[in-house]
């Protein structure tokens, strides 16, 4: 069977129990596997934690990367605003 | 004078066997950085509240390895064979490989009986460092379209 260049797994680990409150961190990892070599790329992230208490509710309150999102909020703002000067030089010619 | 063996188990006494099982269990290894264990860590009791750290990473790996034989052959009569004597041409193996593991804070997840919440981790450098990329692009680019066309 051939290998599969780019794998996607999602896995829940061993819940951590807090009174009658039972959390499972949750974790996405994607890794690349080099086609023509051995080794590859390998990224790990935690995507949320699901809650469940003795009542049998379940929660899931997500993970946010925040240094991430303002990464790419202000990355996309030195782009658009870029953009946006020079559209505007160019109607004033 | 030294014997070395030749065969496929040995390249000018490198033993291949043994290079090919350490990097095999490398690769076993590598497979295994994609675990929810290494995202979360050991949870930190403080009390009743259970402090859960977790973190982003990021493992990029790549090895390679090759090995040659040569032949041997006699030259002149077959006595030369009995005698052991003759002509070899050697052979040779080699391998390489490098990796790198970043890793860097995401959120702690604080769970109390009161109910669990996550807390961010903000990396102050790494979004100054984006600011400071976006205002620099924002600020070149202003500063080369107010100069005007180049002329040739």
């Amino acid at each position: 069977m051939a290998k599969r260049i780019l794998v996607q797994e999602t896995s829940a680990g061993e819940p951590v129990i807090v009174g009658e409150v039972s959390v499972y961190p949750v974790a996405r990892s994607y890794r690349i596997n080099f086609p023509a070599a051995r080794g590859g790329i390998v990224w790990n992230r935690p995507l949320a934690v699901i809650v469940a208490d003795s009542s049998g509710s379940r929660q899931i309150i997500p993970v946010q990367d925040r240094t991430r999102q303002l990464q790419i909020a202000l990355l996309a703002a030195g782009f658009f605003g870029t953009l946006l000067t020079w559209l505007i030089f160019r109607r004033s010619k | 004078m030294d014997k070395v063996v030749k065969g496929p188990g040995n390249a000018g006494g490198v033993d291949v066997h043994t290079t090919f099982e350490d990097i095999n269990a490398t690769l076993v290894a590598f497979i295994e950085t994609a675990s929810v264990d290494r995202v979360y860590g050991t949870p930190i009791e403080v009390g009743e509240t259970k402090i859960i750290p977790a973190a982003e990473n990021l493992v990029v790996m790549g090895f390679g390895a090759g090995a040659g034989y040569g032949s041997t052959e006699f030259e002149g009569d077959e006595g030369a064979q009995s005698t052991g004597e003759g002509v070899g041409e050697g052979g040779g193996g080699g391998g390489g490989g490098g990796g790198r593991t970043l890793s860097r804070p995401v959120a702690v997840i604080i769970a109390s009986p009161d109910g669990v919440r996550v807390e961010p981790v903000t990396d102050r450098t790494k979004v100054f460092m984006a600011a400071i990329t976006a205002v620099g692009f924002m600020a070149g680019m202003f500063f080369r379209m107010s100069r005007g066309p180049r002329s040739l």
